[in-house]
Formats: C-alpha cells, structure tokens, sequence
C-alpha cells in the first residue's frame, strides 16, 4: 500500500442491528475509506469523503463540522498513535441516515481515549495558555455522541453527528 | 490557501486569507504568516472573509502566533469570519484572546484600545 492509497467501499449494507430500528435511524448510505498513518494519505481520505458528502446532498454545516471531525481525530491518530515509523493501516467508516453522519475509525495505535483528555484551559492570560487538546475539545463540543472501545489491539471511536 | 498582504506598517500588518486553513492551508501560510506577524513584533490584523474552512491547526497557527505577539504586547484581531469560521474560533474558546471584529475600522478600534 503506498501512502496515499485509499481503499473504497461504498454502498447500503445491511446494517448490523436492523429489528426495531426506528425509520429515522434507517441506513441511507455507507462508504469505508481505508488509508495509512501519513499526511497524503489524511488530505487524500478528506477529499474522498468530502465528495461523498456532496454527492449525497448533506448541507454545508454538516459537511463542515464532518470534516472538522475527521481531520483532527485523524491527525491525532497520525502524530501521536504510533511508536515505529512504519505504515499503519487507519479505516474510516461513513454512514448517512436521515438525521446523523456516524463516522467510525479504527486504528492499531496505542491505546488512547480521547474521551479522558481534559479540556484545555483557554481562561487566563493567553501567555499561561497553550492549546493543547483542542482538536479533541472540539470534536467533543460538536459532536452529539462519542463512544471509544479498544478491543483486540485496535482503537475503535464511533462520533456521531446531528445532520442539519 | 493564499495569504495577501493588505498593508504593513510600523503599527500592524494587515493580511487577507482566502481558502482553507486545513492541515494543508496552514502548512503553506505558516511561515510567511509568523514572518509578518509574531517574527516582526507586529500586531496583525487578519482578513478571514474568505477562508472557508478553519480547523484546529489552524487555530494553533493563530493561538500561537497571538501568544508570541502578546508577549512583546501587541494583539492579533480577525475580522469578518464566516458563520462557521466563526462559529469553529468561538467553540474552541479562542476568542478569548483573538477577537473578532466587523470590519477594518473595528479591528483598529479593538488593536488600539
């Protein structure tokens, strides 16, 4: 796999848990995006998933803050998760329903929940300050629910996002 | 993403930023923007009417370069954001230290005061 490979998978699986789904959570749309722990291949997954959101119609609000949330969980990932210089495979899964964007990434990284980090002071003097964090104290704030499991090696952190 | 210098004076530089200020954008600003600003020791006043889309690099990019003015005393104002441009600088609690001001004239007002 070179650095910037992406790997697609696009299409209406069935999902996993369907019985006694409300209508609204029903699975409109997917797209698994595969890549490795490099900046190309971040940029590269960014584009592709920005194009998936406008070829399904999503709004720009919702687009935006999308993207916001897969730059920095994936630049997280690529600066701080790995301890050897190799390539790392990092998947990212995509599903639209009527009323979220539910974006699922996978990684090998060491383990880290983002859900522990504390949120970065940012209320005294801007030169006692550092910003530290504030990719995750973001996505946090913008997020309508985040979920992190680490099973078998693999991080796994599930955002959801309320569509417009 | 490009950079555009409006003016540049003893007081401030005054700079435009059009495009994205993703992790790409804010590779390619960083070192002509620290040079007119923080590198100088002079206040900035920076255009954001047309970025498009900011995330936290490149908030880092604007949190670092108002600390490194706000220690020789100087400020860093932003002028003219877009609502969600706006929106990302006030969820991340930077505007505590980058202002936002509505147009030139403002922005002025705000570095003088």
């Amino acid at each position: 796999m070179t650095s910037s490979h992406i790997v697609r998978n696009a299409g209406k699986p069935m999902p996993e848990h369907t019985c006694g789904q409300p209508e609204h959570d029903e699975v409109t749309d997917y797209l698994l995006l595969r890549t490795v722990n490099s900046r190309e291949g971040l940029i590269n997954l960014m584009s592709e998933a920005e194009a998936f959101f406008h070829e399904r119609g999503l709004d720009e609000r919702t687009i935006y803050i999308s993207n916001l949330v897969l730059e920095e969980v994936l630049t997280n990932v690529i600066k701080y998760a790995y301890d050897d210089e190799g390539s790392h495979e990092i998947s990212v899964e995509l599903t639209l329903d009527p009323r979220h964007v539910q974006i699922v990434f996978e990684d090998d990284g060491r383990e880290f929940d983002p859900l522990s980090v504390p949120t970065p002071a940012l209320n005294g003097p801007i030169t006692d300050c550092e910003p530290g964090g504030l990719g995750i104290h973001l996505v946090r704030k913008l997020s309508s629910s985040m979920d992190y499991s680490r099973t078998g090696g693999v991080n796994r952190l599930t955002i959801r996002l309320a569509r417009k | 993403m490009e950079l555009h210098v409006i003016d540049s004076n003893r007081e401030f530089s005054h700079i435009a930023l059009s495009g994205k200020l993703d992790v790409e954008g804010a590779d390619q600003i960083e070192t002509q923007f620290q040079s007119l600003t923080s590198e100088a020791g002079r206040s900035a006043i920076v255009d954001l009417e047309q970025v498009t889309y900011l995330a936290s690099l490149g908030i880092r990019l604007l949190f670092a370069t108002a600390k490194a003015l706000a220690a020789e005393g100087k400020k860093m104002i932003v002028v003219n954001p877009k609502p969600m441009v706006e929106e990302t600088l006030l969820t991340s609690g930077t505007v505590n230290f980058i202002p936002i001001a509505r147009g030139f004239e403002e922005a002025v007002t705000l570095l003088r005061s």
